[in-house]
């Protein structure tokens, strides 16, 4: 089982960023931190310390703007509540302005990943997106969080910005193979509405740089990082031999997650099935009862296996299919017979022998192979 | 009961006009339902009917009124469908009485139904009286409107009750105007048996259950009958009289009665409207004239949405038939569409009843194939082919020439709208015959229009471009040369049979360049661009295209909301559903009867 942990403040919300975050002042924070420890005491305790703890990842907004006390606080709840196995990946997202001290203290608390958002190099990019701080304090960070002993980095870059050039994302891929992170998590740019940029770019039909141009800076993104000895493991995400993300790859691979926090996603099992919910976005409500869902549903059997299938082909490896077939007692194909066949005719899919997986014409119609698979 | 006191008739209006309700409160005034027991409109039992608001099949009700002069009346009040679609019904419906009611709406006045339905009662020799019905509605005119109906009928209207059979105004008046103006049956009892068949229907525990009205002799449990026109024999097993929405059985129904038997007759097709039921043992000399064999005059493939459905819809459609002796079918196979049925029908309502009751009472999801007439093809070896289905159109090198169904219309609209009435006419390759004002602001249009103009959309068209105000009605007139070319969809260079249909050659660029855009918008992108074109004699006369499928910016799933994920996919599947294969093309169901409907612009 996993867990994450929603910190759901930033210094000042990215133009493009839908994300559930925003800039808050210390006392709402506090009050934050001390609804999050009640939620995972309560969520502990109903749980119990029978099931080890694979992966917990601090996510935001900007996790790293709590301060030291806070971060400190949820840790221990969280360490407290759970019995956290003896390898779990420990992931916390910190911005480039952290500060060489909070990512020491980070390190000491037990974290062992980081995540960094970089996005790019080009300050002329960092400033349309609306990040606050510049590639040499990025470079800083990245040094002192290796000083700090983290030997599993991720780092964070965007592709299809508007007026990004092949030639500019050269230069930040450059950089950034350079450095020789660890993992580097690469996703285009989607304008999202509610955000500035979509006040900004409107609402077109596809990516700002235009359809061709988006699929060629992917392309090249997948390319460059894989001469440099990075497995393209996920659709975005890339991973030095043994560093792919376990986290993530929990995801896809559909298992149990518990998320605490605003807003903050789970899916847990109940009596035999999965119930994916989600919890309160509302402050207001959060604050005064941390336990407060959204919504809530139980998977059918056939929602669970189109998630497995959907969610697994986003996994280059894709979905293992004898795997498959113990969960569910039946195979992959004799429910998706006419489906496979169809999308492998028009070279989607490949269908291994114990597999499925997307092919590169498949990963960029994706969502339309996906759709495919819902019942 | 003495023939004396038998009043059989009919009440005849233009749709909306309020024969329904007229009837319901006739049934009502009589007595024999309590004001508990009435459905809302007794008569249009059936659901589909009353959501439309129109009746479709022909029964009839028997009821007992105790006039003002003290003596019990036997009234045989029977239906008649209120559509073009069904004049051959509504002609035996009359031929089975003595006379009958008009209502005439006193607002509206005289409509096109109003006088084609006048002129079949008076044709059939009926004593027509008029009612003006709806008085209570601020609009009212009865004075205009009883001056209209002897100007223009000719028949004698200033006594016509004035009556609102909505508030239940006037109802005295046109019960004792029955008795009065309505002459008794006439006939023979002790002549031998004739009977004229005005409906039937199928039940499933009774068989087939025969509607008729006596013109001689008696009929009883056990006497044998023929129907004289299809041959049938059955050895009646009851006989009765129609309550309101009931059987209720008697002992014998002779000369002048309306009643029902059963004989445990399976099909319908052994009792078809219009025939002469008479004793087998001492058959009348010759039978009632005016009987015809129903002629599907529209025709369109139907299939199952579910290709594995196909023997469920075979089912539905010999359970309609029992039902429903002018509905014919037969198997044919699409390369599209797969296994179906050329489905016959008496006109377009008619077909669309039928895909309602198929998909409501049946659950089955249809694809439909535009409708056609049957067009007669000359071949030059001398040969004549009905056609109804465009794809067996044979080879233009074996074609002499081609004739097409021709209809006279009549038209009736108001003042303003003549002009715009006339160019749709115009465009519909109307034949301009006459036009007479039968008052101040109402002409009476006469046009020769081609049946394949009006079986698509001509009653919309009509609708929209009188803003309600023009009414309509036709017969079939003949047959006639003209110029008719086979139009071919060609969806990625495949031809997609179930789409063809054959058009006026003027006509073909124009439908030619709708069908495609309309599939334009209908056929979901593919990973590649899909040209779509219309082809007469392999000439392509109109092209759009399909655009590529766009490619996907994949996005993460932000902190595990796969439910977010699931919306957006569910999204994109919408509209995939059920999907035809052309080639490698995948074309929606909907996409086939979409272009049924090329809406005027």
């Amino acid at each position: 089982m996993e867990i994450y942990i929603h910190i759901p403040f930033c210094e000042r919300k990215c133009n493009y960023c839908d994300f559930l975050s925003g800039p808050a002042d210390e006392r709402v924070r506090a009050m934050y931190v001390d609804a999050l420890v009640r939620e995972i005491g309560t969520r502990a305790q109903e749980i119990g310390r029978g099931e080890k703890i694979t992966s917990v990842y601090f996510g935001g907004g900007t996790p790293s703007i709590l301060t030291e006390r806070e971060t400190g606080a949820v840790f221990e709840a969280v360490n407290a509540g759970f019995s956290l196995a003896d390898d779990a990946e420990i992931t916390i997202e910190v911005n480039p302005k952290s500060g060489r001290d909070k990512l020491h203290f980070f390190r000491s608390l037990g974290f062992n990943r980081l995540s960094i958002g970089m996005q790019s190099v080009h300050a002329s990019e960092l400033e349309l997106l609306g990040r606050i701080h510049t590639y040499d304090e990025f470079l800083e960070c990245f040094v002192d969080a290796r000083d700090a002993g983290f030997s599993n980095i991720s780092v964070d870059v965007m592709t299809a910005i508007p007026g990004q050039t092949e030639q500019m994302l050269a230069e930040t891929l450059a950089k950034v193979t350079e450095l020789n992170p660890e993992h580097v998590s690469a996703y285009s740019l989607m304008i999202e509405r509610g955000t500035p940029f979509y006040e900004r770019f409107g609402d077109i039909e596809g990516p700002v740089v235009g359809e061709e141009n988006e699929r060629k800076l992917y392309w090249m993104t997948v390319d460059t990082l894989k001469s440099n000895g990075y497995k393209h493991y996920e659709i975005s995400n890339f991973a030095k031999p043994g560093f792919e993300s376990r986290h993530n790859i929990g995801y896809w691979k559909r298992v149990h997650y518990l998320g605490l926090g605003l807003g903050a996603s789970s899916c847990m099992p109940e009596d035999g099935s999965d119930v994916r919910s989600r919890n309160t976005t509302s402050i207001e409500t959060y604050l005064s009862d941390p336990l407060a869902k959204e919504e809530s549903s139980v998977l059918t059997r056939d929602e669970m296996i189109e998630e497995t299938i959907y969610l697994g082909l986003r996994m280059m490896d894709g979905v293992d299919t004898d795997e498959f077939e113990k969960k569910f007692g039946t195979s992959v194909r004799s429910l998706y017979a006419d489906t496979i066949d169809d999308l492998a005719a028009q070279g989607l899919v490949y269908e291994g022998s114990s597999s499925l997986t997307l092919t590169d014409l498949g990963i960029d119609y994706g969502n339309h192979v996906f759709a495919q698979f819902l019942r | 009961m003495d023939r004396e006191h038998i009043r059989n008739f009919c009440i005849i209006a233009h749709i909306d006009h309020g024969k329904s309700t007229l009837a319901d409160r006739i049934i009502e005034k009589t007595g024999l339902l309590t004001q508990r027991e009435m459905q809302e409109q007794v008569l249009d039992n059936m659901d589909l009917e009353r959501e439309r608001g129109i009746t479709i099949k022909s029964q009839a009700v028997r009821t007992v009124y105790k006039a003002k002069n003290g003596e019990e009346y036997v009234f045989n009040l029977i239906d008649t469908p209120g559509h073009v679609d069904f004049n051959y019904e509504v002609s035996r419906s009359l031929a089975a009485c003595d006379g009958a009611i008009l209502v005439v709406d006193a607002a509206q006045g005289i409509e096109a139904q109003t006088l084609a339905n006048v002129y079949l009662a008076l044709d059939h020799d009926l004593d027509v009286f008029p009612v003006i019905n709806k008085i209570d509605l601020p609009s009212a005119e009865p004075d205009r409107v009883i001056n209209e109906i002897e100007d223009v009928i000719g028949i004698e209207a200033m006594d016509a009750p004035r009556i609102s059979a909505k508030m239940g105004i006037g109802i005295e008046d046109v019960l004792e105007a029955v008795v009065t103006k309505i002459p008794p049956p006439s006939g023979d009892e002790k002549s031998p048996l004739k009977a004229l068949i005005f409906d039937s229907i199928y039940d499933p525990y009774k068989g087939v259950i025969v509607f008729f009205r006596m013109m001689d002799g008696s009929v009883r449990r056990g006497t044998k009958v023929r129907m004289m026109a299809t041959g049938a024999v059955a050895e009646v097993v009851e006989v009765g009289t129609f309550g309101a929405g009931q059987f209720i059985p008697c002992d014998e129904l002779t000369a002048g009665m309306v009643g029902y038997l059963t004989a445990s007759i399976k099909n319908v097709r052994d009792t078809m409207v219009g025939d002469t039921i008479t004793d087998d043992e001492r058959p009348c000399a010759e039978a009632l004239p005016g009987y015809k064999k129903v002629q599907s005059m529209v025709f369109c493939g139907m299939y199952p949405a579910d290709g594995a459905k196909y023997p469920d819809l075979h089912d539905a459609l010999e359970k309609l038939q029992l039902n429903d002796a002018s509905l014919n079918y037969e198997p044919e196979t699409s390369v599209a569409l797969g296994f179906g049925f050329r489905c016959g029908f008496l006109g377009l309502l008619h077909l669309e009843i039928i895909q309602e009751r198929l998909e409501r009472e049946y659950n089955l999801d249809l694809v439909t194939t535009a409708p056609s007439v049957i067009y007669k093809v000359f071949k030059t070896n001398g040969e004549v082919i009905d056609l109804t289905n465009p794809t067996n159109l044979p080879d233009l090198s074996e074609i002499e020439h081609m004739e097409e169904p021709v209809v006279s219309a009549e038209i009736m609209v108001t003042k303003d709208f003549v002009g715009p009435i006339m160019d749709l006419c115009q465009t519909r390759r109307g034949r301009y015959i006459s036009m007479e004002y039968i008052e101040e602001t109402r002409a009476l249009l006469k046009y020769e229009l081609p049946l394949n103009e009006i079986i698509y959309d001509f009653f919309d068209a009509l609708k929209s471009r009188s803003k309600g105000y023009a009414s309509f009605d036709y017969e079939l007139k003949g047959y006639e040369p003209s110029k008719l070319v086979k139009l071919d969809i060609l969806v990625n260079h495949e031809e997609v049979d179930a789409l063809s249909f054959i058009v006026h050659a003027d006509s073909a660029y124009e439908r030619g360049r709708k069908m495609c855009e309309k599939l334009k918008d209908e056929i979901p992108r593919h990973l590649f661009e899909i040209p779509i074109q219309a082809a007469v004699g392999g000439k392509i006369i109109a092209r759009e295209t399909v655009k590529a499928m766009r490619k996907d910016v994949l996005a993460k799933c932000y902190g595990g909301d796969i439910t977010r994920k699931k919306k957006l996919l569910e999204k994109q599947k919408e509209g995939k559903k059920r999907m035809r294969q052309i080639g490698n093309v995948e074309i929606p169901q909907k996409a086939f009867m979409s272009v049924l409907k090329l809406e005027e612009d």
